[in-house]
């Protein structure tokens, strides 16, 4: 179910390559696509990495067929894919359909649909499921859920699924760029001390969010410096500043402290900066290792700030 | 499965002189190798999730694997057994080390 199978799935479908579906004029990254069905005809816009995960591969499904219609559904119904996923293996967990049961997954999924009791416990999202079913297993920090990456074997990730104002947002500090990717420098994924790293993350993804371009561009600014003054250089050609690259740091940091006040005011605390509790206790194949930054190191993210 | 080798691999002596490494008696390994994205182009009939059997003396590092793919495109993530490592990490018999060309995800 990776890329390369559907770039695969879909050549043999189409008896071609497919190189169709860039989102916005000029990108070179292209990340969409379209999927077809084996008849040729489109069957759905896109099979996204973080939808054929949380649908797939957290749910034990294989088929690219399967997540193809699921994704469907939540564009239909208005889902969000990660979420949907999430819930699904909650459900899966609850014992509503087996874990790998395609059919039984877009079932549950229909339900949603229709607004049936069921249907609207798992339209509430996973955190609410597994409350309605009793799942201990519950991947989810400040009610949403957990995107693709496992925070107890990339632990700079889990601080920031524990400190980001949305709950477990992969896109808000996405310090698996070092800690996998080796990209803006390399951090040891299992190495404890991730405060700084990921507050950094943070910071920087709360400035290039602001300005309005697709967070993908992360990718190549973090490893070319000129390419990251190049983005400051256009807001201040846009908005008549002088901006630096210091700037950066302090209007990043600006954001996080209103969205952090919105937050507090809403009735959070430090209690909601945490990770969900079985992952303290039950460690993960093939590493087995357990959630087990300690609480001082997440809560000094935004200590000071 | 594809399987290379068991050609041998080149390495200076501490003469200066190129030597093959296949000695009799020298212990070999075997690493199971996965070419990912773009990557897999460089060994046409490799299907996807399958993997290449490469034969390497003892105490290879990853470094030695790249240097005998000879893959004309950057690895910039190496996974062996599903951990993140870098070109000077050993590999042991029946490892499988996954390489990634430069790629973002989320």
């Amino acid at each position: 179910i990776a890329g390369e199978a559907i770039f695969e799935g879909n050549k043999e479908r189409l008896g071609k390559e497919l190189y169709n579906h860039a989102c916005s004029p000029g990108c070179i990254i292209q990340c969409s696509n379209t999927w077809h069905r084996p008849d040729g005809t489109e069957h759905v816009s896109c099979q996204e990495y973080e939808s054929v995960w949380s649908l797939g591969a957290n749910c034990g499904i294989d088929s690219l067929d399967v997540t193809g219609e699921l994704i469907r559904l939540c564009n239909e119904y208005g889902l969000d894919t990660i979420e949907a996923g999430v819930t699904l293996g909650v459900a899966m967990e609850a014992g509503l359909a087996e874990f790998g049961d395609g059919e039984g997954a877009i079932e549950l999924m229909h339900e949603i649909g229709k607004g049936t009791p069921l249907g609207r416990i798992l339209g509430n999202g996973a955190a609410v499921t597994a409350r309605v079913f009793g799942v201990v297993r519950c991947p989810t920090v400040k009610g949403q859920g957990m995107p693709a990456y496992e925070p107890r074997a990339i632990k700079g990730i889990g601080v920031t699924y524990a400190t980001s104002t949305m709950g477990a947002d992969h896109t808000s500090g996405y310090t698996v760029a070092p800690e996998i990717l080796s990209v803006g420098g390399k951090a040891d994924p299992f190495a404890l001390e991730k405060g700084e790293l990921s507050r950094n993350f943070q910071v920087a993804t709360a400035f290039i969010d602001s300005t309005g371009h697709c967070l993908f561009i992360a990718f190549p600014i973090l490893d070319i410096a000129e390419g990251f003054e190049g983005v400051v250089e256009e807001c201040n050609g846009v908005l008549g500043t002088n901006w630096t690259m210091d700037d950066v740091n302090r209007i990043g940091l600006e954001i996080l402290k209103m969205e952090r006040a919105f937050n507090e005011a809403a009735g959070f605390t430090k209690a909601h900066d945490r990770l969900p509790e079985f992952m303290k206790y039950e460690p993960l194949p093939p590493h087995n290792v357990v959630w087990d930054v300690p609480n001082e190191v997440v809560d000094a993210v935004f200590g000071g700030a | 499965m594809a399987a290379e080798g068991p050609q041998a691999l080149s390495r200076q002596a501490p003469n200066g002189a190129w030597r093959l490494s296949h000695t009799a008696g020298e212990k070999r390994i075997t690493v199971h190798v996965k070419l990912f994205t773009t990557l897999r182009r460089y060994r046409p009939g490799l299907n996807i999730g399958e993997t290449l059997s490469v034969e390497l003396p003892a105490g290879a590092t990853v470094e030695q694997l790249l240097e005998r793919l000879s893959l004309p495109e950057e690895v910039k993530t190496i996974l062996v057994n599903g951990i993140v490592r870098d070109g000077a990490h050993a590999v042991a018999d029946g490892d499988e080390v996954g390489l990634f060309p430069p790629v973002a995800r989320g």
